[in-house]
């Protein structure tokens, strides 16, 4: 029993650091492609302006809601699952 | 300094190689010839080429261990004698608890040389007779012949997931590396 105790913690604690790691990664996609998309609209404002700052805290309002952002929670879910599928492929084959 | 960090890649790249090979599942086609549990003095050196101590293993005052063992033949001839322990909750990540019903199948399709059953037992581990190691038997069943190979998916789908991983983290590196730059600069200026 302490050993699966054990374990669940791990993994959860790897999935944290993981899902953290996960969603930064995504953000920063996002940020980097709407910064160029900017600069592709306004060659004459194009940089690191106060406008496209405005501009893309504005496009990331509602980032936690995209697809992207939403699959992201699987890191939870797969290797959880994976778990469950070796522990039933090894022990009830 | 360029030699050393070569040297300590080498050694990185050799360790990585060994924990996969240890590690992941192998497969074999051999006949059961005996099967039984014995007795084991499980030295300190190599204890951890054998089930961890939180897996239900009961040991006795003198630090012996009662192993299952199961004595196999490979179409060659040559013997390769398995382990059947319990992993449990504990590495390598098997979550294997069903070493009992696994021995009592083993036992089911022992057969002898002139009326060969041939199984193909999924096992992972090393066997060096040096340091009295054995590989664990993970699951065994019944094939065609000994000239059958299965192949062996589950160890190629985990290295692809692993490489997918291995991908993604690269990715995600150069990413936080190149924005990190951005801010950076932007902090600078």
């Amino acid at each position: 029993m302490g050993a699966l105790i054990r374990l669940v913690l791990f993994l959860l604690v790897a999935e944290l650091v993981f899902f953290v790691l996960l969603r930064l990664y995504l953000r920063s996609l996002r940020l980097e492609r709407l910064e160029r998309q900017w600069d592709a609209r306004h060659p004459d404002a194009a940089g690191d302006t106060a406008a496209r700052r405005a501009f893309v805290a504005r496009a990331m309002t509602g980032f936690e809601r995209s697809l992207k952002a939403r699959l992201a929670w699987l890191v939870f879910v797969l290797p959880t699952a994976a778990v469950l599928a070796i522990v039933v492929l090894v022990n009830w084959r | 300094m360029y030699y050393a960090r070569v040297v300590m890649g080498v050694l990185f790249g050799i360790f990585v190689f060994a924990l996969l090979d240890y590690a992941l599942p192998s497969r074999e086609t051999v006949r059961i010839t005996n099967t039984y549990n014995r007795l084991t003095a499980i030295p300190p050196s190599a204890s951890i080429f054998w089930a961890s101590d939180s897996t239900g293993t009961v040991e006795n005052a003198q630090g012996q261990r009662d192993v299952r063992f199961i004595d196999t033949v490979r179409p060659n001839g040559r013997v390769r004698v398995y382990r059947n322990e319990d992993t449990g909750w504990v590495w390598p990540p098997y979550f294997k608890y069903d070493s009992a019903n696994l021995q009592a199948m083993a036992t089911n399709l022992q057969s002898p040389a002139g009326a060969p059953v041939w199984v193909n037992v999924s096992a992972y581990g090393w066997r060096m007779p040096w340091l009295s190691t054995y590989p664990n038997m993970i699951s065994v069943r019944v094939v065609e012949g000994p000239n059958e190979r299965p192949v062996n998916w589950p160890a190629m789908l985990i290295c692809a997931v692993m490489l997918a991983l291995l991908a993604l983290l690269w990715r995600m590196w150069a990413q936080f590396r190149q924005r990190g730059q951005v801010r950076l600069n932007r902090w600078r200026t």
